[in-house]
């Protein structure tokens, strides 16, 4: 049974339609991102979920079951919501906002402390420094993690989230996407998410709904909606960089090629056919690289050009922004480093391009 | 650098202070002998109290700089209460002696002026705190009272005669404020929500800023025509003592005007909870119930103490023209003081009327800053 399903449902505002005959089905364990330009009706879809709109027409099924037999407050209690403004309430301290729907729903006292610890550790905030704290004194991201914290409190099947990370900027945004990653990985919960954001649909959708005009437009996963765009809207939409596009969903790893660097202090300078190599230290810690043509044998330790580690990916980086990298560093080969800035392989443009290429031929 | 140079910023200002003082003690008369209510008698300079009172005045001159001294950073405080305390309690200290059987102290220029000019520093703190007004106000409250009794000062001899009508003014000064404050609280509660949410709570809202802008002795004149029929009407409202004069139109009009700031605190208070704070309590499921509770009452609570803070000053002001329609009241003593010309009589109503003002103002504050400590300054929340 589906844990979500959409028959036929229209809302009209005063008179102004603002969704159209939507039908769309949501698998229990899904992550969905509703898309669309500003306007296109997405936040008034998740407020059809959680009752705070009722629909004119067509119903809304939770698992099976007509959303309009349920009691409101009742159903919200048991979704978690989460808003681009976040919301905290201000007079409350961090734990006591994390402990608002178990409260409502009247849990014992040392199950919401528990809760609200394992709930600040799952969005990585130490729970002694930030338990106690008011909204007032988080930064915007750390105010978004208690937001989320809070709507996964009551461990609601379903969790809705509107523009969860519009506030943030690119970097912190970017950080918050991963880590959503990570969390939905642990909790496995149905996610309906709102965005404007295609990066960030593309790399966390399981499922996309494109709508436009109050209207679902396309509803499939991101890899078929890049592939194959199902009219002019979506094409554009898009864009059409959108075989680019695909690359954001891979990681590096998924074409990293080994490596056989040269360690500083104990290798010496051998020819192995190679005209450069990159260079590591006794740790195995990056250095940079080195030209192999006129360089002498003997000193070649001076000759190893340096690489910052923002000139390098990780194996977390994914493939559209490695590719970023190479074509504004001029390269023709990247290195991946783990957290300890140890070099773990290598990417190739020639790998990348082979790789869009299939793409290309698919479609 | 200037004739000042080096000078720390706290000695030029006790500098300045301390020539003013002597300025003001030298050129203008602190006091008037008079022999009576009406008749103006001769006035007292600071150099005669020298001359007459001799010891004490000195003495009082240097246990004040000994004080300045010893609480140096206080010092505007220190000085302001002790200067005050000379002016209202020496009179009643050594005076009683030196002063003729019947006759009294009437306060002079140099009596007001020096109350200027030792308060101005505290009112001019640059670093905005309020306690070293506070203290002096207080302490000279406390002080004056304990050296009252038979002081020949003019408000001190008129306080004694008139002792049992002031303290019966008093009471129905308070009951006059009390009882309009608490119907206009009683009103403003739901008026002020619905004034927040409904059109029709908004219309009520903007009548009574409108009834704000008719003169409040209008409003008194103008509410004796409906009441006095009320009263003429129905028989029993009357032996309840409605009529068109007396307590009931005053407490009417008190609430009136009451009514205004109590609503705006209320309505400014619940329009200032964000709206994302309360769409998320509804996401979370929070019930409407809950969420006036739970949420927009702690959050509106700093701006509805305020507009109760406004309320209280203005109605304790408004009240002393309840006397106007036959309510009494402190206001009592300021009609009767400017129809008999006494500046005395007027004192002794407006003295009492601004210490429960500040009094009030002081106690709301306290609340209010209490609160707003324990909210975690809301206002600079998300």
């Amino acid at each position: 049974m589906s844990e979500l399903v959409f028959e036929q449902v229209h809302y009209t505002y005063g008179s102004i339609p603002a969704i159209t005959d939507l039908s769309f089905s949501v698998e229990r364990g899904e992550f969905v991102v509703l898309i669309g330009p500003s306007g296109c009706g997405k936040t008034t879809t998740l407020k059809l979920v959680n009752r705070l709109l009722e629909p004119t027409r067509g119903r809304i099924l939770l698992r099976g079951q007509d959303l309009s037999t349920f009691d409101p407050v009742a159903l919200r209690r048991s979704m978690g919501y989460v808003i681009q403004d976040v919301g905290l309430f201000p007079h409350w301290r961090v734990e006591d906002n994390i402990a608002a729907v178990p409260r409502l729903l009247k849990w014992p006292r040392e199950r919401i402390r528990d809760r609200v610890r394992e709930m600040l550790a799952l969005v990585g905030l130490d729970p002694e420094a930030y338990r106690r704290k008011f909204p007032h004194q988080l930064s915007g991201g750390e105010a978004q993690r208690v937001g989320i914290a809070r709507a996964l409190a009551a461990d609601p099947p379903l969790l809705l989230m509107d523009e969860p990370f519009g506030a943030l900027d690119p970097l912190q945004r970017a950080r918050h996407q991963r880590f959503l990653r990570a969390i939905q990985a642990k909790v496995r919960k149905t996610v309906l998410m709102v965005t404007h954001d295609l990066d960030e649909a593309i790399l966390l959708a399981d499922r996309m709904l494109v709508m436009n005009q109050g209207r679902a437009v396309q509803f499939d996963s991101p890899e078929a909606i890049l592939r194959s765009p199902n009219n002019a809207f979506v094409r554009r939409f898009v864009g059409t960089d959108r075989s680019l596009k695909r690359l954001i969903r891979l990681p590096v790893t998924c074409c990293m090629a080994a490596v056989h660097p040269l360690r500083l202090g104990s290798d010496s300078l051998e020819d192995n056919g190679r005209v450069w190599g990159w260079v590591v230290d006794e740790q195995d810690r990056f250095v940079g690289w080195i030209n192999f043509e006129d360089t002498e044998r003997e000193r070649w330790h001076d000759a190893v050009t340096p690489l910052s580690w923002e000139e390098c990916a990780t194996p977390e980086t994914n493939l559209k922004d490695a590719l970023s990298m190479m074509l504004a560093l001029g390269l023709k080969h990247l290195p991946v480093l783990d957290d300890l800035g140890r070099l773990v392989g290598e990417l190739n443009l020639p790998t990348i391009e082979s790789l869009l290429r299939e793409d290309s031929l698919e479609s | 650098m200037g004739p000042w140079g080096g000078m720390p910023g706290s000695w030029k200002r006790a500098t300045i202070l301390a020539i003013g003082l002597g300025l003001i003690l030298i050129l203008f008369p602190l006091y008037r002998l008079d022999p009576n209510r009406v008749v103006r008698g001769t006035a007292v300079f600071f150099l005669d109290l020298v001359g007459s009172w001799g010891l004490a005045a000195v003495g009082f001159l240097t246990w004040g700089a000994v004080l300045v001294l010893a609480f140096g950073f206080a010092a505007p405080a220190v000085v302001a209460v002790w200067g005050l305390l000379g002016l209202w309690g020496l009179p009643g200290l050594v005076g009683q002696q030196l002063v003729p059987m019947g006759m009294r102290l009437s306060p002079e220029l140099g009596f007001w002026a020096l109350h200027i000019w030792l308060l101005l520093p505290l009112l001019l703190d640059e670093r905005r705190r309020r306690w070293p007004l506070h203290l002096a106000l207080w302490g000279f409250v406390l002080g004056v009272l304990a050296f009252q009794s038979g002081s020949p000062l003019s408000i001190f001899v008129e306080l004694r005669s008139q002792q049992n009508r002031l303290l019966a003014e008093l009471v129905q000064h308070l009951l006059l404020s009390g009882t309009s404050l608490a119907v206009a609280l009683l009103l403003a509660l739901p008026l002020g929500v619905a004034a927040a949410r409904t059109i029709w709570g908004g219309w009520v809202y903007s009548l009574s800023g409108l009834i704000q802008t008719v003169p409040t002795l209008a409003l008194l004149g103008l509410l004796m025509v409906p009441l006095s029929g009320l009263a003429r009407l129905f028989p029993t409202l009357r032996a309840w003592g409605l009529s068109g004069i007396g307590s009931a139109p005053a407490v009417a009009a008190l609430a009136i005007y009451a009514l205004l700031p109590l609503m705006s605190g209320i309505r400014e208070g619940l329009r200032a909870v964000p709206p994302q704070v309360r769409e998320a309590a509804r996401g979370l499921g929070l019930s409407e119930w809950q969420l006036f509770w739970k949420v927009e009452v702690p959050l509106s609570l700093p701006l509805v103490l305020a507009g109760l803070r406004t309320a209280v000053v203005q109605n304790l002001g408004n009240a002393a023209l309840a006397p106007l329609i036959g309510a009494g009241g402190l206001g009592y003593f300021i009609f009767q003081g400017i129809g008999q010309t006494s500046a005395d009589m007027v004192l002794l109503g407006v003295l009492p009327l601004l210490m429960l003002t500040l009094g009030a103002d002081v106690l709301l504050r306290l609340l209010e800053g209490a609160q707003s400590e324990r909210r975690g300054h809301v206002r600079a929340g998300l």
